[in-house]
């Protein structure tokens, strides 16, 4: 480990996750829009055309599918993956002051509880919720659509339902979760030091100076 | 007659295959009458080259379907009725013309307005108009496996658009047998249907009728239209008012039809459809939850808001 | 360790696994081969044949024009045949042969290649791979594939008559398919199974000399042939042995003796088919003259019947066409002809109606380069070289066969899903076919010189020569049709019923006269205990034996009875007695001992035959660890014997030890599917009180098999 005294940088947001950040958002978008077009469609409705809303869907599917697997392999060898290692003891105890946080402290202009630092950038309660998202949500939400791809692989029969009606809740109701997520997430961005301030440092990146003694 | 249920289809299944010493049970009149008909007609590969059009004539007849089929109460005689006395057959059975409404309007068991609508609705068809009497109700139906939508159980729902399906696949699928009859000239089915999505599984899973006789119930399944005026959007099946529920599941009873539950539990049991089998509850909640999570984060940013000005208010002071 | 060190000990490795690659090359390319030849005592040296020799350019062409005038000879009188009178015949020749159009016909288009090419000289397979290295193969899919050409023939089964793959159709009696999935393979085929007629075993018999003394010799020794290798392709001192060996190939030698033109060349010499004798040994010559390479082409029935007249008419056929192989025995050491047809079923066009249509054997059985299918159907332990190819009427005659007839087409047609198309339209075989063949009682033949085999019954006839059985297309690990009645009672039991019982009252009488013949030579012999024996042979076997076998047969072979769809088909009928390995008996008979040739026929002794065949080095090799682990463990568990005891049958003393002679425990039963005839059986001969189709044996309940008897439309 080095020893300096030196004031170090290091960029919170590198390129290549602002990039795949905002197409994965661009990808969930569409995905969103399309996906409620196929599940509301109704002839004459004012959503998105039943076919147009297909290909879309399953085209935005396909690359926000490679934009995860580009994204995990990033995160297991850039290093970013510490960041969503969370370290089990006191775990409860952080995200309660987290949360106390955001209901409390927020509104006393008291201090970020965890400032983003080189080894957590996130805080305790983004740090669970990005763990389960990008490593629980996402991937099952992939594999149940990808189910739609290949349903001869998928059984035609389970528990007396259909096989692909069981992908298909699965599917619905991850992506059910993950709106709800994408509001929260939306929301919670403009709770940094200024309103519009992390929306900022995720399109030009931000360079974090610490001192180390 | 006579029918002891459990009997019965024991009976037949030894009785009618073509090998088997007819069973001399009291099981059911009419197996002793038809054993001497399918010593013969019994015989799986009972057929011939036919030599005016070139194909099989197939005289076999599959018992066990029949025995399952609508027209299981009936011997072979009771509509193969001159000619057929003794074998050799005599020379009226070769001019025998059968139709299916020579018993069917006449006969006070069925309901009569129901096959006149068929009839008018046949007549109407492309098939009757591009083919006129060339076309007849046996062009589709096989009055010895004959069974209405209606009868068939839940489970069989597959087994039923196979079926109908079948019927129009064994003209459709073979483009140069259509020349024969029409004189035109269709592209393969694979071809015209390319920009189904799924094209196997959507056969599979729906009939051919469901989209090919229009976006509206009120002309029946005979009426089969010309290709131009098939069903093509497909928000006509994917939605909660598919065509579908008035067509393929016509048929469940009324009282799952009206039941809240009955997109969910018979149409889920048999398939997912995409826009149509939508569960009620888990739509309501998915719209509450967005709603509450919005409201929740209102609720909060307003907070921060108030205090926000409140503080630069106070530091303005 | 440093760099340096490192380095020179990765030198090291690498030299020592180059050294080991290059000394396991070594061993299994030249040791290893020469190892087992030596353990199996066969042996291979070049191959020489005296008719290949070199011509001069004038003396090709002069061959080149008489091969060509001869053939356009034989089209002119074919197109003359009309003309009754001979001498207007003769002038109509001539007139054909001048006439430009027709003269125009080039029949053989290797001799214009052999002569763009220098070819003044047939040496055999060399010859022919000067431009067919490779050829191309159309597979079951439609896909063509370049193969090395010596490569494919010597994997197919005309070359190697045996296969340790996947595909055959026959069923252990143990229940397991041979060499299915998840059993060890083994070779088995025509080189060792064991067959109704001693003396094939391919490595005792493959080709020798007999001293013979025919009455019109006047006292004098005349050399006859005989051997497998007078039908099979290799030109070597014993079969292809090498091909049934792990990790072993046939070496160059043998593969330069492949007689391609046997098959390949129609105006092929049978007169050169003879056996010779060198100083490495015995083995057949074969026609390789430049004349016989000059007419090749692809195989002609004729080409084909060179071999397989011997399973079609038979070797007694007569008015066979030109060339045929019974009318050309040899210039010189003349083979011997085997009186008694093996299948009874002749081709020739007036037997066979596809053969009258001008049909050659290729139409049905398609090749896939030198494969050649055999249809998915066989009860014989026959390897298949194209397992899944289908040899069937219905590919050509629709599922609808019957046109004409129009009252009873449909009707007709309508027995297709129960009754094979042979089972009508082959209504008799050869008068000659064999069905018992005694080979313990030889009998001295005048005309021949030799004492040779007797045939107690031969018949052609429906329920004596050959038989109806169920057949879904599956067979017993000795000749047994499998199949069951599909709406029968479950009493269908051929292998304790129609296969082990002669009860017909004419055949038991032949049988009884036959062995009051052999009585004349062998006056120990006792009649009614022989007629017993033939007409019963279950009885040989103890009672425990035979309940052994009725509780295999349910267990075991029921299962693979009820498989697929059965039909009925005609079987020809066969059983033999023979010496037997008692020690290796099981529920269905017991390992069969070969006889050496010569000693058989010249000394009429059988017993000295088999003590002679059984000095042959591979027998030897049979009764030791080796082979009984590499393969008679395994060949005897599909049997119906738990393993292979492998216990020498000649003891110290040089005498037959445990060795006794039997009949089949069940007579075999071989396919006919040849010498089809057009018009097939009126409903009489089978649907009615005498008829051919014993229902009861077939196993319908008694009150349809009454009612198929007397068919109401019948009366």
């Amino acid at each position: 480990m080095k020893t300096t005294t030196e004031p170090s940088t290091m960029e919170l947001y590198p390129l290549w996750i602002r990039v795949w950040h905002w197409s994965n958002a661009l990808c969930f978008l569409v995905l969103l829009a399309t996906g409620i077009s196929l599940h509301f469609a109704a002839p004459g409705s004012a959503l998105i055309p039943f076919d147009t809303a297909r290909m879309a869907h399953n085209i935005f599917g396909i690359l926000m599918t490679v934009g995860w697997v580009v994204f995990v392999i990033g995160t297991l060898t850039s290093g970013n993956g510490v960041h969503y290692r969370p370290r089990l003891s006191g775990l409860v105890g952080r995200l309660m002051t987290q949360a106390l946080f955001y209901g409390v402290g927020i509104f006393r202009h008291a201090p970020h509880p965890f400032p983003a630092t080189r080894e957590a950038k996130f805080n305790p309660l983004q740090q669970v919720t990005y763990l389960g998202v990008m490593f629980g949500a996402v991937p099952v939400l992939i594999l149940s659509g990808l189910a739609f791809f290949f349903h001869d692989l998928i059984p035609e029969r389970f528990w007396d339902m259909d096989g692909l009606w069981i992908a298909g809740v699965v599917h619905y109701g991850i992506g059910l979760f993950l709106t709800v997520f994408l509001i929260g997430h939306l929301y919670l961005a403009t709770a940094g030091e200024t309103v519009f301030g992390e929306f900022k440092k995720m399109i030009s990146g931000s360079t974090l100076t610490e001192e180390k003694p | 007659m006579n029918i002891h249920p459990h009997l019965h289809p024991l009976a037949l299944l030894l009785g009618l295959l073509f090998f088997v010493t007819p069973i001399t049970t009291q099981a059911d009149a009419s197996q002793n009458k038809d054993g001497a008909c399918l010593r013969c007609h019994g015989m799986p590969t009972l057929s011939y080259l036919d030599p005016a059009t070139g194909g099989l004539r197939n005289l076999s007849i599959d018992s066990k379907a029949m025995a399952r089929s609508d027209h299981k109460n009936l011997g072979c005689r009771d509509c193969h009725a001159a000619g057929f006395e003794v074998y050799p057959h005599f020379e009226e059975a070769r001019r025998e013309r059968l139709e299916c409404l020579n018993c069917h309007q006449k006969n006070t068991n069925f309901p009569r307005a129901l096959f006149e609508s068929i009839e008018r609705s046949f007549t109407r068809s492309i098939h009757y108009q591009s083919m006129q009497d060339t076309f007849t109700c046996f062009s589709c139906h096989n009055p010895h496996d004959f069974r209405m939508l209606s009868g068939q159980t839940r489970a069989s729902l597959h087994s039923v658009v196979a079926r109908d399906n079948g019927a129009c696949r064994h003209c459709h699928d073979s483009p140069e047998g259509i020349v024969g009859r029409t004189g035109r000239l269709f592209s393969s089915l694979s071809q015209t249907h390319a920009w189904l999505p799924e094209t196997e599984r959507h056969w599979s899973k729906v009939r051919c009728v469901e989209c090919h006789t229009g976006g509206d119930n009120a002309r029946g399944g005979h009426f089969i239209l010309g290709r131009n005026h098939a069903v093509r959007a497909c928000e006509s099946c994917h939605s909660q008012n598919s065509i579908l529920a008035t067509k393929l599941y016509r048929h469940r009873t009324r009282e799952e039809r009206r039941s809240a539950g009955f997109l969910h539990s018979v149409v889920m049991n048999d398939a997912y459809v995409i826009g149509m089998t939508r569960n009620q509850w888990l739509d309501w909640g998915g719209i509450g939850l967005i709603v509450l999570t919005l409201a929740g984060v209102g609720a909060h940013g307003l907070a921060r808001y108030l205090v926000a000005r409140r503080t630069r208010h106070e530091n303005h002071h | 360790m440093n760099t340096g060190q490192f380095r020179q000990s990765r030198h090291i490795k690498r030299i020592a696994i180059i050294l080991g690659l290059g000394v396991t090359v070594g061993v299994a390319r030249w040791i290893y081969p020469g190892l087992l030849e030596s353990y199996i005592g066969v042996s291979n040296a070049p191959l020489t044949f005296a008719n290949s020799v070199p011509l001069e350019p004038r003396e090709f062409e002069t061959l080149a024009d008489s091969l060509t005038r001869e053939y356009r000879q034989q089209r002119a009188m074919a197109q003359t045949e009309n003309e009754e009178m001979p001498f207007a015949r003769r002038l109509k020749i001539n007139m054909l042969m001048k006439t430009g159009s027709f003269a125009k016909d080039a029949p053989y288009p290797h001799i214009d290649y052999f002569r763009k090419a220098g070819i003044l000289h047939y040496k055999g397979p060399e010859t022919c791979l000067t431009c067919h290295t490779t050829m191309k193969v159309t597979d079951e899919h439609g896909k063509i594939h370049q193969v090395d050409t010596m490569k494919d023939v010597v994997d197919s089964v005309h070359y190697k008559f045996q296969s340790s793959a996947a595909g055959f159709s026959t069923y252990g009696f143990d229940g397991r398919q041979v060499n299915s999935a998840g059993n060890r393979p083994i070779p088995v085929g025509k080189i060792d199974r064991a067959c109704g007629v001693p003396g094939s075993f391919t490595w005792t018999g493959w080709a020798d000399l007999v001293k013979t003394k025919p009455a019109h010799a006047n006292g004098e020794t005349e050399i006859r042939s005989e051997g497998c290798g007078q039908c099979h392709i290799g030109g070597g001192y014993h079969p292809a042995t090498e091909k049934m060996l792990p990790l072993h190939d046939a070496p160059a030698t043998a593969k330069a003796g492949i007689d391609c033109l046997i098959c390949h060349s129609p105006s092929y010499d049978m007169n050169e088919r003879y056996v010779i004798e060198d100083d490495n040994g015995q083995r057949w010559n074969q026609d390789r003259s430049l004349k016989a390479a000059l007419t090749v082409g692809p195989p002609t029935n004729k080409t084909c019947l060179f071999c397989h007249q011997h399973n079609m008419g038979g070797d007694l056929e007569k008015s066979l066409p030109p060339g045929a192989a019974p009318d050309n025995l040899g210039h010189k050491n003349k083979r011997l002809l085997h009186p008694g047809a093996k299948r009874g079923n002749s081709i020739q066009p007036e037997h066979d109606v596809h053969a009258a249509a001008g049909m050659v054997c290729t139409d049905c059985h398609k090749p896939q380069g030198h494969k050649i299918p055999r249809g998915t159907l066989g009860v014989d332990l026959v390897a298949n070289d194209l397992p899944g190819r289908k040899v069937e009427c219905e590919s050509c005659h629709t599922a609808a066969p019957h046109v004409k007839d129009e009252q009873e087409r449909a009707l007709l047609n309508g027995h297709v899903a129960r009754v094979s198309c042979e089972a009508c339209h082959i209504k008799k075989l050869r008068d000659d076919n064999t069905v018992l063949r005694d080979w313990i009682h030889p009998i001295w033949n005048e005309e021949e010189g030799a004492f040779v085999f007797q045939d107690v019954y031969q018949s052609g006839e429906a329920g004596r020569g050959f038989t109806f059985l169920w057949f879904n297309g599956n067979g017993s690990f000795l000749a047994n049709a499998l199949g069951d009645n599909p709406v029968g009672d479950g009493s269908y039991n051929p292998l304790m019923r129609q296969l082990v019982k002669i009860e017909d009252p004419k055949a038991v009488e032949a049988i009884r006269q036959a062995a009051t013949r052999l009585k004349k030579n062998y006056p120990d012999l006792d009649v009614d205990q022989y007629v017993r024996e033939v007409t019963d042979p279950l009885s040989s076997l103890s009672p425990e034996m035979l309940e052994k076998r009725k509780k295999m047969i349910e267990e075991k072979i029921r299962p693979i009875m009820a498989q697929g769809q059965s039909k009925i088909y005609p079987f020809k009928l066969f059983n033999a007695i023979m010496y037997e390995d008692m020690n290796n008996q099981g529920p269905f008979g017991a390992m069969i001992l070969p006889f050496d040739y010569p000693t058989y026929y010249e000394s009429g002794d059988p017993k000295a035959s088999v003590k002679k065949a059984l000095e042959h080095p591979i027998l030897k090799r049979m009764y030791e660890a080796p082979f009984k682990l590499y393969m008679m463990d395994e060949f005897m568990r599909y049997f119906g014997v738990s393993g292979w005891k492998a216990d020498y049958p000649v003891d110290a003393k040089g005498k037959l030890k445990n060795v006794e002679a039997h009949w089949m425990r069940q007579m075999g039963s071989l396919m006919i599917n040849h010498g089809i005839q057009k018009e097939g059986r009126g409903c009489k001969e089978c649907h009615s009180k005498s008829g051919i189709l014993d229902f009861n044996a077939l196993g319908y309940p008694p009150e349809r098999a009454e009612e198929l008897r007397k068919l109401p439309e019948l009366q």
